[in-house]
Parts: C-alpha cells; structure tokens; sequence
C-alpha cells in the first residue's frame, strides 16, 4: 500500500514522470495522463482534503507502469 | 448522398459491463470499477459508489476527447476480482454526438468501447452505472 501525498508532493511526482493532470468534471477530481508506447494512458482521482490517499497513489503508479515490476522502486517513485 | 447515409447530431447511449467491488479500508469504503480500476472512496458505500461513477463520467470524457490510440481498459489486480462484495453493473454514457442512421440504427445501445465512443461521441454528458440485472 502506497503513502498518502499531499497534492503539491504529488503534482511534483507527476511532472517528473511526464504525467499531464487536468481538473475534472468535479473540483475534486482530476484527470491524469501520459502516452507510453503510442497509447495514451488514462486515470481519474479524486483529492481528499488536498490529499492524495494511497488508493490513488497505488492506482496511479499502476495505471503508468511505476512499479517496482517495472523498473520504478518506492524510493524512484516518492524521490528524497 | 443518400438521405440514410446522413449523420446526425444527436442525443447517443453507449453501454458496457462494469464490474464493482465494494471493500472497507480504514473506516472508509472503496468502491472499485474493475475493468478500468478506478475507485471511488466516502464514508459511506453510497457515497464512494457515487463518486465511482464520476471518476468514470471523467475517464470516458477524456477517452472521447482523445486523439491518438487510447488504453480503453486497464483491469485491476486479481486480489481486487477477488473481493467478495462483487456486483456487475451496466455502464449507460449519454453522449452528444453522430448518431447512426435511422436504417442502420441497432435495437440495442452501440457497445462502450473506445472506438465506439470516438466515434459516435462528441462529449460525454452523463454517466450512470445501473444494475446489471435491471
């Protein structure tokens, strides 16, 4: 199970592995994705109190292969 | 051109199977969409359901407004097909876009799929997920 981040850890997460976030629908949502292999991957979270709960976060590394099968260990993912 | 061979503009529904795993975790429900493994989290079954179908109204709307190839499905992990609390559902997008013509039109909605969807679908206005068995 992954760990809870706040949105600003989060969104620096993103940028470093090339994930595009955008608001959705709803305030709280928000729209995620990147194009791996010439398919563009998609993935819908919602923030709970400017937090990132570890359901997303797992989702999230899941959805965009960064996971330590593919390569990206806990300590890639999260950075110091 | 032929008038059946005209597009319209018009009011389209999609659907597709769903299936929905409820689960509590740390005093909040999770409510997981299998096939695209997005999940909805309240304090209440009702209201993580409630979000779920959100995080899917949104999922499909970037899919429609997509240009290139998309990963229509992304199945969670066999531990989350296996959560007891399992219920199937019928995914119903109601879309703005080309409806088929009238000759050609199916009795049945067109399938949710992704090229279906870019297809037929300009934007996705509602997304309901309605009991498979109703």
């Amino acid at each position: 199970m992954g760990r809870p981040l706040k949105l600003k850890a989060f969104v620096r997460i993103l940028k470093r592995f090339g994930i595009a976030m955008k608001q959705g629908k709803k305030s709280t949502h928000r729209i995620l994705t990147k194009t791996i292999d010439g398919e563009k991957r998609i993935y819908t979270i919602a923030i709970k109190k400017g937090e990132i709960l570890p359901v997303y976060v797992d989702g999230v590394r899941k959805a965009f292969d960064l996971t330590p099968e593919h390569g990206v260990s806990d300590e890639d993912f999260y950075g110091k | 051109m032929s008038r059946d061979s005209k597009i319209q503009v018009g009011v389209i529904v999609l659907e597709g199977p769903v299936t929905v795993a409820s689960r509590r975790a740390k005093g909040m429900y999770h409510c997981r969409a299998l096939q695209f493994d997005l999940v909805g989290v309240g304090r209440t079954k009702r209201e993580a359901f409630a979000e779920l179908r959100l995080l899917v109204e949104d999922y499909l709307g970037e899919v429609v407004s997509s240009t290139e190839p998309v990963r229509f499905f992304n199945p969670s992990s066999s531990d989350e097909w296996n959560v007891r609390d399992r219920k199937d559902f019928r995914v119903r997008a109601v879309c703005l876009g080309r409806t088929r013509p009238v000759r050609a039109r199916p009795t049945s909605p067109p399938p949710l799929d992704a090229r279906t969807l870019r297809e037929l679908c300009r934007s996705v206005e509602q997304v309901d997920l309605v009991p498979a068995s109703a």
